[in-house]
């Protein structure tokens, strides 16, 4: 890390509708270094980091780069001065390959003034191989991985050799591995004397990688410092202006009967022969890696996905289910991986989204009733403590946390017996994280049946009463709480037999 | 009462009633600039001129809030025309004797035989659109040709005329307010405030109204919340075919007489009144009274021009020109 300031925002304000987003923030990058930049969602990060790259104008403020004032009206502004962002929601086109995504918008013409494919595929193909990921050009976006994509997205960060480079959670779909080569990436990047701004909710990560860090809190900033002089205590208290004593409030409920089970699920080249069973009052946690069918398995559960083979049995009936309708009238709920696509209508109401689930419990015989569904949605809104002006808020408007409890809150909303919740904190923030932990440990006191998957080891290890583990769509393993350690997990993980 | 009325506060209301704010300026200016346009007549004959393609434009409506479109609006509204009319035509006596063979009045047969038709469509579009899962825009355009053709075939070619008079009577007949001045409401208009209200009703109150906003919002997470979406699908276009219908056999019985090749490019009248109205196309978004207000307005500059004299061709570019600003205010309220 140089000493010297490479890019410095001063003093930005901005304010939406009325509310104030950032309130006289300054943020400090250096040449060489990994920044983690931190806060609760709503913090004012990602207002930051896109008033950087262009996308949005500061209300007040200055930005500097190498000491001269800049004005950046537009994200190719940025981009031209070497600052480009990986997003969270990536902004890839699916049905185009690697290599074209990456060059989109400068692909190299050659003498005939047509698309230079041969050095697009070997450029990308040299990016690739310098990252050391196992992706080609010519593959089509559309059939790699989350995982994959988002390393496409990286690529193409270097591909532009840009001097800075934001990550707004860039390891929230990775498996362990992947973030290693992730991480080793990110520090080479940095060696070269790249900047890297490391938006991120994960405090052992940011231990990890990261050389300073500045902490935001409700649109003022907190601080910046060396990493290894903010204890986790401290960084904690300084995001949340409160003390987490448990992350992971595991209360211990009694485990009654089985409640629910599956026999031999099977759907070709996503997972074979799962069996495994649930008791009332349980919590089931299911390990794995990215693309070792977790999601797949529980989406087919559900009724998303049409199984193959396999039996499914809820106390102790064999039940077909064909659709998700099918399995919420037999008590079954689910909270979807991917919030904005599967879990939520971004268009409609707070009010709209939550009752979608179970209508009926707003109707009277004829019509919905307007008291009814107010009635509703309060109780589950103070359930969840979901932050919204009224309960016909545009569910797009709230923060990722809150988006995030609407979707636990339309779960919830049929009142089921056994819910699936695939990567329930995935991209919120600490203090919400923690309240989806108790509700869930609440939930198991009250006799439902939780299924849990998690990419997040101490989630899985600090949640769960038993753990079963896939890898690559097979099941490898089986572990109570107390026998379960981050290497017993791991190991199966990523082991086939 | 204009306290708390900040500037920022009259820009944001006037931006979100942008649609209804441009209709009151043509009502404005027309009403200042010709002398008949403000006048009770007036008021009555656009309502009924707006009536028969107001009915299609809130089936469409339903339909575009659910991320769909029916392109074949206009050829089923010819067909269910036909086939309706064919039941009381003294033109074709075979069919008028089938008409006639039921006991009751061959009109109330003609009224039923067409909404028929019109559902019999709708149950073939919903069926291959939600089952065969086609895009909507090309099992409507296949549609669209089958429901001209057959209409064509029905009539054999030639418009069904000299049809009862107690047919005719449902559809021109009116409800006559005032003697001297002319002043009358035609039926069709009742008509239209019934189904208006009747639609409204359904995607404001019934679960099955809330799932079409959800399917057109994101169809995969109405499908994960529970929504049979094909079920939805099906159900929706089987009631846009009714209407459809029910507008189809209106419109002859206004006409008195069924030409096969009538309603055509109705259907781009339908989806413009719906974009006009502010509904988005993209689904999720809108109501059914956007579609009456976008209905009305180009029915009103339709109207309009034609009072100052403004030649039919410059009319449609008029009307293009208003489509397209319509999107673009409707854009800029949203981003």
């Amino acid at each position: 890390m140089s000493d010297q300031i490479f890019l410095e925002m001063k003093d930005i304000y901005k304010r939406f509708k009325g509310v104030e987003a950032l309130k006289g923030v300054s943020f400090a990058l250096r040449k060489g270094e990994v920044h983690a930049l931190v806060g609760e969602n709503g913090a004012g990060k990602s207002t930051l980091m896109k008033i950087l790259i262009g996308m949005l104008k500061a209300d007040s403020g200055e930005i500097f780069i190498e000491g001269k004032k800049v004005n950046f009206t537009s994200m190719k502004d940025a981009l031209d001065r070497g600052i480009s962002m990986i997003f969270q929601e990536f902004n890839s086109v699916p049905h185009m390959t690697v290599a074209d995504n990456i060059y989109l918008g400068r692909e190299p013409h050659n003498k005939y003034k047509c698309v230079d494919y041969k050095k697009m595929y070997e450029d990308t193909q040299a990016v690739l191989k310098k990252m050391g990921v196992d992706i080609k050009p010519k593959e089509l976006v559309a059939s790699l991985t989350v995982a994959k994509v988002q390393l496409v997205e990286i690529a193409k960060a270097i591909s532009l050799n840009s001097d800075v480079i934001i990550m707004d959670e860039p390891t929230s779909a990775l498996s362990e591995t992947e973030i290693d080569n992730l991480f080793r990436i990110v520090r080479e990047l940095a060696d070269e004397g790249k900047a890297i701004v490391f938006i991120s909710h994960k405090i052992d990560e940011i231990y990890r990688i990261c050389d300073r860090i500045t902490v935001l809190r409700d649109g003022n900033f907190i601080g910046t410092d060396l990493v290894k002089n903010v204890s986790v205590d401290r960084l904690i208290m300084m995001m949340v202006d409160r003390k987490i004593d448990e992350m992971y409030p595991k209360e211990y409920a009694e485990i009654g009967e089985p409640i629910f089970e599956v026999r031999n699920l099977t759907r070709k080249g996503e997972f074979e022969n799962i069996s495994f069973h649930l008791r009332k009052g349980e919590i089931l946690g299911i390990a794995g890696l990215m693309g070792a069918g977790r999601t797949e398995l529980a989406e087919s559960i559900f009724g998303m996905r049409k199984l193959e083979r396999g039996e499914i049995f809820v106390k102790g009936k064999k039940v077909n289910i064909k659709q998700p309708k099918d399995a919420i009238k037999l008590g079954i709920m689910m909270v979807p991986e991917d919030r904005k696509k599967t879990g939520l209508i971004l268009k409609l109401s707070v009010k709209e989204n939550i009752l979608l689930s179970d209508l009926k419990k707003c109707m009277t015989s004829f019509y919905i009733k307007k008291k009814l569904e107010k009635q509703n949605v309060e109780k589950y809104s103070k359930i969840l403590e979901i932050k919204m002006s009224d309960e016909n808020q545009i569910v797009s408007a709230l923060s990722g946390g809150n988006q995030q409890k609407v979707v636990v809150a339309k779960a919830l909303f049929p009142d089921p017996d056994i819910i699936i919740l695939d990567e329930p904190t995935r991209g919120i923030d600490v203090k919400t994280k923690a309240e989806i932990h108790a509700l869930m440990s609440k939930l198991a006191k009250q006799g439902k049946a939780v299924i849990m998957i998690s990419s997040e080891m101490p989630e899985i290890l600090g949640i769960s009463d038993r753990i079963i583990v896939l890898h690559e769509g097979k099941l490898t393993g089986e572990l109570m709480r107390e026998e379960a350690s981050q290497e017993a997990v791991l190991r199966l993980a990523m082991s086939s037999n | 009462m204009f306290k708390g009325l900040t500037r920022e506060k009259v820009a944001h209301l006037l931006q979100k009633n942008a649609i209804l704010i441009g209709f009151l300026i043509i009502v404005v200016f027309l009403a200042i600039f010709t002398k008949t346009f403000f006048t009770f007549n007036n008021l009555f004959l656009i309502l009924k001129q707006v009536s028969c393609i107001g009915i299609t434009t809130v089936a469409m409506a339903m339909l575009i809030i659910m991320g769909c479109i029916d392109l074949s609006v206009g050829s089923v509204m010819a067909v269910s025309g036909v086939f309706g009319a064919l039941m009381v035509s003294n033109a074709n006596p075979d069919w008028l004797k089938f008409g006639s063979s039921f006991g009751v009045d061959p009109a109330v047969i003609a009224m039923i035989s067409g909404i028929l038709m019109g559902t019999l469509f709708g149950v073939f579009n919903g069926l291959i659109i939600s089952k065969g899962k086609i895009p909507p825009f090309i099992v409507t355009l296949g549609s669209m040709t089958i429901a001209r053709g057959l209409a064509y075939i029905l009539s054999q070619g030639m418009p069904v005329a000299k049809l009862l008079d107690s047919f005719n009577s449902i559809g021109s007949g009116a409800i006559v307010l005032s003697e001297q001045s002319n002043l009358q409401i035609s039926n069709t208009v009742f008509f239209y405030i019934a189904v208006v209200l009747l639609i409204d009703f359904i995607l404001k109150k019934r679960r099955f109204g809330r799932y079409i906003y959800a399917v057109g919002g994101n169809e995969v997470a109405a499908l994960a919340a529970g929504v049979n979406v094909d079920a939805v699908k099906f159900k929706a276009y089987v009631l846009s075919g009714t209407l459809v219908g029910l507008a189809g056999i209106l419109s002859v019985s206004r006409l008195n007489s069924a030409p096969p090749a009538f309603g055509n490019a109705y259907e781009l009248d339908a989806i413009a009144g719906c974009i006009i109205g502010g509904i988005s196309f993209n689904g999720g978004i809108g109501s059914v009274w956007s579609s009456v207000i976008g209905a009305l307005i180009i029915v009103i500059i339709q109207q309009g021009m034609d009072m100052l004299d403004v030649q039919t061709f410059y009319q449609q570019i008029v009307k293009g020109v208003i489509i397209i600003s319509a999107v673009l205010i409707d854009r800029n309220r949203r981003v």
